[in-house]
């Protein structure tokens, strides 16, 4: 009995949506596998008719800077990410997110599409991406059989635990693009798990900052947390408490307390509880903040006014 | 005897093979006409079965038969293995309760997820407490079907009293005393008081548990081959629910990937008659889940205990409320955990009460030592908390009242021959011992621990004969799990003055081979060792005899060297063992064949011991323990080959990490394994590895080992759990009683200390 009828090896954008097409809701997307193939197996989404593989798709590998933008296409590997030294510069947050996905195996073959598109709370590509405050392209085809692309903020993918806007049946993600460094920015990420490596984490914290000329002062800061509610969290309110304060310890420490108060965490059975995760929260607030100042600080551009 | 190849880190005989993917381990056997069987597994912890339904998944193509408890024969289930098909009841989540056989593996699995069954779900025991509550849901409402014999195949019959049962769900009591506790208690300065409390644990060999059953039409016997440590067991069960003589079954001696314990028989004899069923070979490969699911893991332990003594250290009193959780079936070793518990020192005064509780789960098989991680995890606990709050050495303490050779153990019998006061000795005079208070300054903690097993003993049998080439065979039964065929090759290369390239492990089947015991209860090498000498010394004597007469010298003038049996004094006169050899096989030779067989039964055990230090180190922020050093010292009585004794020690320490560690089978409320794959189970991994595993061998040479060897497999794994939580107690202040001690454990300890401070 096999799983499906069809699986066909998409080498572009358009032929990929046109088999989902074809199979009007029936088909999938497969990159790298690594989480659908489980889900597949538990039966938590059902066996499609067709599988469309978008891993030999060109478009979906690009990874470079491109204007003000660094662009990261669906289909590049956490691996790939991790290797890269672009992104070592432009993003080091989510280098440190992908390199601690899964393990080796799963670094290879899963993808930064994939990590988003499963739209868990906590996924750690996804939650440095938001800390990037990251836009996503998405195509589709018309009713009229054109695709279009379009341009979406990252958080406005996330419809709950596991369910995306990006409808896997008939649409693609097909690239993530973030503003480039800009003067006096950092980003970090930082993770709690479980005594392994390889399930889901208790807390997963990123953080981009950009500091003021004098770089006594924090000028913009972006805040991710995960898991804190159904869908990745940005902690606005401990932003705002960031902006405008100077760097250092009362100003930590009046970020941390309004992330504990805006952040909605709970006790997951036999994984933490939320007392715990209030714990590792503080904990990784106070490692990945001053993270993020200090590579802030070793930027070495030139400051135009 | 040449004695140069004793004590050699000569590689694994089946190392390469193993390395390179070339050894032959039973999920690779595949057998003409071969079927493929797939467990249809039930998702209830307690259910009636009302209905099943195997219409839809016969019309898979390709499915040959599926098989429900109306195929099987209706015995008893005295045992796990025993239980085959569920008939009405299902007692553990995982239970089998139907049978697919295909023509392939993929039509087996699409067609086991076809088989409808209908469950009545019934309320679950899931925990000891839920088991012995008044009205709690009885796992044998009929009483037990009776007691697991893998107990008594480690060599566990420790003869504790037992005691009249009160509640249906408590399945085996034990109490060891002596002295009077309660004066004892009331003697003492100081009292340590806790309840500790260890999870299910899984054994994770690599190999999951691997079946091959080739029915025999003409004996109604079969051919078996199997990932079993027990292969004389498995033919005797699987005769007898065959309902054939033992002959008419044949078990080949497989390589086993890993066992640990867990493998004793499982599935087995439900292949067995399967296969008979279908009249083709069968193929059964369990999942990873279902091994999770549906093994035979390490039993929960739930301990209150109370330590009495002196000011001066003196230790008075020890009364312990020790209770397993068994699972499904009387499994686990209870006694031997109360023996140990309650012997390792000199205690006057000792008052061991054991309760072994069914609950619906899978019964639990033998882990590496039974009962001893769980037993020492307790005394070990209590001992340094002694010392602690005494502040005294802890390693003293130990010394003072560790038990030496002959003195008592809590069943009134004397400990043997062993080296426990030794492996403390050596432990004093390492270097991470010395310099611990260096540790302590950089804000390190240091803990120590000892533990051990008293090993295991059963007759053994061995064959030997020389061949045309020159070549020694040596013929044996029992499977290696540990390096065991490398040391044979080393004894006998030895002993009859052959180069070990000259000497090959011949491992049979139970048609071919003598008879051995299972490999567990660390007494291979102990016990088919000096069988092995045996048969190799007189297969030396029939050489020298043959020598004796072609040489034209006497006997006692010949020796054996480098494969040629020479005049001593008169290297030049002399013949190659391959000459002499020949003569025995050839038409019209004058000499009968090198044929000798060696026998060997010693009740004696030798007990072997292990003491171990940790260092160790917090985060206090996220609890996440660093290990900086683990120190394994243990008395093997002699390292016939010390690459494979380190390695054993090392192993061992290493599942030891799991048990302090990371390792938890946790189920939820109704009994379902929520931690059923290795994403959720935490086996430790290279990133739990200390900075450093010092290896240290003491050597305390048995009177019934050969040359002085004793059992090395078990005693390992024993003491670390308990170092490890005696190290956290040093660095932190904290004493831990729960297993296994995680990053939130250890926040949450340090949080309660800062609250009450």
């Amino acid at each position: 009995m096999p799983r499906w009828e069809t699986y066909h090896l998409a080498t572009t954008v358009e032929d990929a949506l046109n088999f989902l097409a074809v199979y009007q809701g029936e088909a999938t997307v497969i990159a790298g596998g690594t989480d659908l193939m489980i889900d597949l197996e538990t039966g938590e989404v059902p066996l499609p008719r067709g599988v469309v593989d978008i891993t030999r798709v060109k478009e979906l590998q690009v990874l470079r800077r491109e204007g003000k933008y660094v662009v990261v296409g669906a289909g590049v590997t956490h691996s790939r990410i991790v290797t890269s030294s672009l992104l070592q510069v432009e993003a080091p947050c989510l280098v440190e997110a992908c390199g601690v996905i899964g393990g080796p195996q799963v670094r290879n073959m899963g993808t930064l599409g994939g990590n988003v598109a499963h739209a868990l709370p906590a996924a750690d590509g996804t939650v440095a991406l938001v800390a990037l405050e990251a836009e996503a392209q998405v195509a589709r085809r018309t009713a009229e059989g054109q695709v279009v692309r379009t341009w979406h903020p990252i958080t406005s993918l996330f419809l709950g635990p596991g369910r995306s806007a990006v409808d896997s049946t008939r649409e693609l993600i097909v690239a993530f693009r973030f503003p480039a460094r800009r003067p006096r920015e950092g980003s970090a990420f930082d993770r709690i798990m479980r005594p392994q490596g390889v399930a889901l984490p208790i807390l997963g914290v990123a953080a981009r900052v950009q500091l003021t000329p004098d770089g006594q002062h924090f000028q913009r800061a972006c805040l991710c947390i995960g898991p804190a509610g159904p869908v990745p969290f940005r902690a606005r309110q401990a932003e705002a408490v960031l902006v405008g304060q100077p760097v250092g310890e009362e100003t930590l420490a009046q970020a941390v307390t309004a992330a504990l108060e805006e952040a909605r965490l709970r006790t997951s059975r036999h994984r933490a509880t939320r007392e715990y995760r209030q714990e590792m929260l503080r904990v990784l607030l106070r490692r990945v903040i001053p993270k993020a100042v200090e590579r802030a600080r070793t930027w070495k551009g030139v400051d135009t006014p | 005897m040449t004695t140069e190849v004793i004590g050699q880190p000569l590689p694994m005989v089946d190392g390469r093979p193993k390395v390179t993917g070339r050894l032959t381990y039973t999920p690779d056997i595949t057998l003409p006409g071969m079927v493929h069987a797939r467990l249809v597994i039930s998702p209830y912890a307690h259910a009636w079965i009302r209905s099943l339904s195997v219409e839809e998944a016969r019309r898979v193509p390709g499915v040959i038969a599926i098989l429900t408890a109306q195929d099987m024969p209706d015995v008893p289930p005295r045992n796990r293995h025993l239980l085959l098909l569920a008939r009405d009841r299902v007692i553990f989540a995982g239970q089998p309760v139907a049978l697919v056989l295909a023509e392939s593996e993929a039509a087996a699995e699409d067609a086991a997820e076809l088989v409808a069954v209908e469950y009545e779900p019934l309320p679950a025991a899931v925990t000891i407490e839920e088991a012995l509550a008044p009205d709690a849901p009885v796992v044998w409402p009929d009483g037990l079907p009776g007691a697991s014999e893998e107990a008594a195949a480690h060599g566990a019959d420790v003869e504790g009293e037992t005691e009249t049962t009160t509640h249906p769900n408590i399945a085996q009591t034990v109490h060891f005393h002596r002295g009077d506790v309660r004066r004892g208690l009331e003697e003492a300065d100081i009292i340590v008081e806790y309840t500790f409390t260890t999870p299910w644990v899984h054994q994770n060999y690599l190999e999951p548990h691997a079946t091959v059953v080739q029915p025999n039409p003409e004996t109604g016997g079969a051919t078996v081959w199997t990932s079993t440590q027990a292969p004389f067991y498995i033919r005797e069960e699987i005769a007898a629910i065959l309902g054939v003589p033992e002959s008419d079954v044949q078990v080949h001696v497989m390589p086993v990937g890993g066992g640990f314990g867990g493998k004793f028989i499982l599935y087995e004899p439900l292949i067995a008659l399967a296969a008979r069923q279908v009249g083709r070979p069968v193929r059964l490969v369990l999942t990873r889940m279902e091994e999770m699911l549906a093994g035979n893991p390490a039993p929960a332990m739930r301990c209150h205990a109370r330590l009495g003594a002196k000011e001066d250290g003196t230790l008075l009193a020890l009364e312990a409320d020790l209770v397993f959780d068994g699972g499904c079936y009387p499994s686990s070793p209870l006694g031997i955990a109360a023996l140990l518990m309650g012997s390792y020192y000199n205690i006057p005064h000792v008052d061991i009460r054991g309760r072994e509780v069914l609950t619906f789960k899978p019964s639990s098989g033998a882990y590496r030592a039974p009962g001893a991680p769980q037993a020492t995890f307790v005394i070990e606990s209590l001992v340094d908390e002694v010392a602690r709050r005494l502040q005294l050495d802890p390693l003293t303490i130990r010394l003072r009242h560790a038990a030496r050779p002959g003195d008592p153990m809590v069943n009134g019998k004397p400990w043997g021959n062993m080296g426990l006061v030794d492996v403390l000795r050596a432990l004093e005079n390492h270097p991470a011992w010395r310099a611990r208070e260096e540790a302590r300054r950089q804000g390190h903690g240091v803990g120590i621990a000892i533990g051990g097993w008293p090993g295991g003993t059963e007759p053994a049998a061995a064959a030997c004969r020389l061949e045309r080439d020159g070549t020694l065979h040596i013929h044996v039964g029992a499977v290696d799990l540990t390096g065991t065929r490398t040391a044979f090759v080393q004894m006998a290369a030895a002993i009859f003055g052959l180069p070990p390239e000259k000497v090959r492990v011949v491992v049979g089947d139970t048609d071919t081979a003598p008879y051995a015991g299972a490999a567990g209860g660390s007494k291979t090498l102990y016990t088919l060792g000096p069988a092995l000498i045996a048969a190799v010394e007189e297969a030396r004597r029939q050489v020298l005899a043959i020598a004796a007469e072609l040489l034209e010298a006497a006997e006692e003038d010949l020796e054996i060297q480098d494969g040629y049996v020479q005049v001593r004094g008169a290297p030049d006169h002399r013949l190659s063992l391959a000459e002499i050899a020949s003569q025995t096989m050839q038409f019209g030779g004058r000499f009968p064949p090198i044929m000798a067989f060696g026998r060997h039964a010693d009740r004696t055990q030798s007990p072997g011991f292990s003491a171990q230090l940790a260092e160790v180190s917090v985060d206090p922020e996220t609890g996440q323990v660093h290990l900086h050093r683990l120190v394994v010292v243990q008395d093997v009585g002699r390292a016939i080959n010390p690459l494979a004794v380190e390695g054993q020690m090392q192993g061992g320490a290493m599942q030891g990490i799991g048990w302090a560690l990371t390792e938890a089978m946790i189920y939820n409320g109704d009994g379902q394994l929520i931690t059923a794959t290795w994403a959720d189970y935490t086996v430790p991994q290279v990133e739990h590895l200390p900075d450093r595993m010092e290896t240290v061998i003491v050597e305390v040479p048995t009177d019934h080992g050969p040359l002085g060897a004793r059992g090395v497999g078990e005693p390992p794994v024993v003491p670390t759990a308990a170092a490890i939580a005696n190290a956290l107690a040093d660095a932190l202040g904290v004493r831990f009683t729960e297993l296994p001690i995680t990053p939130e454990r250890i926040v949450h300890a340090l949080r309660e200390r800062a609250r009450t401070a």
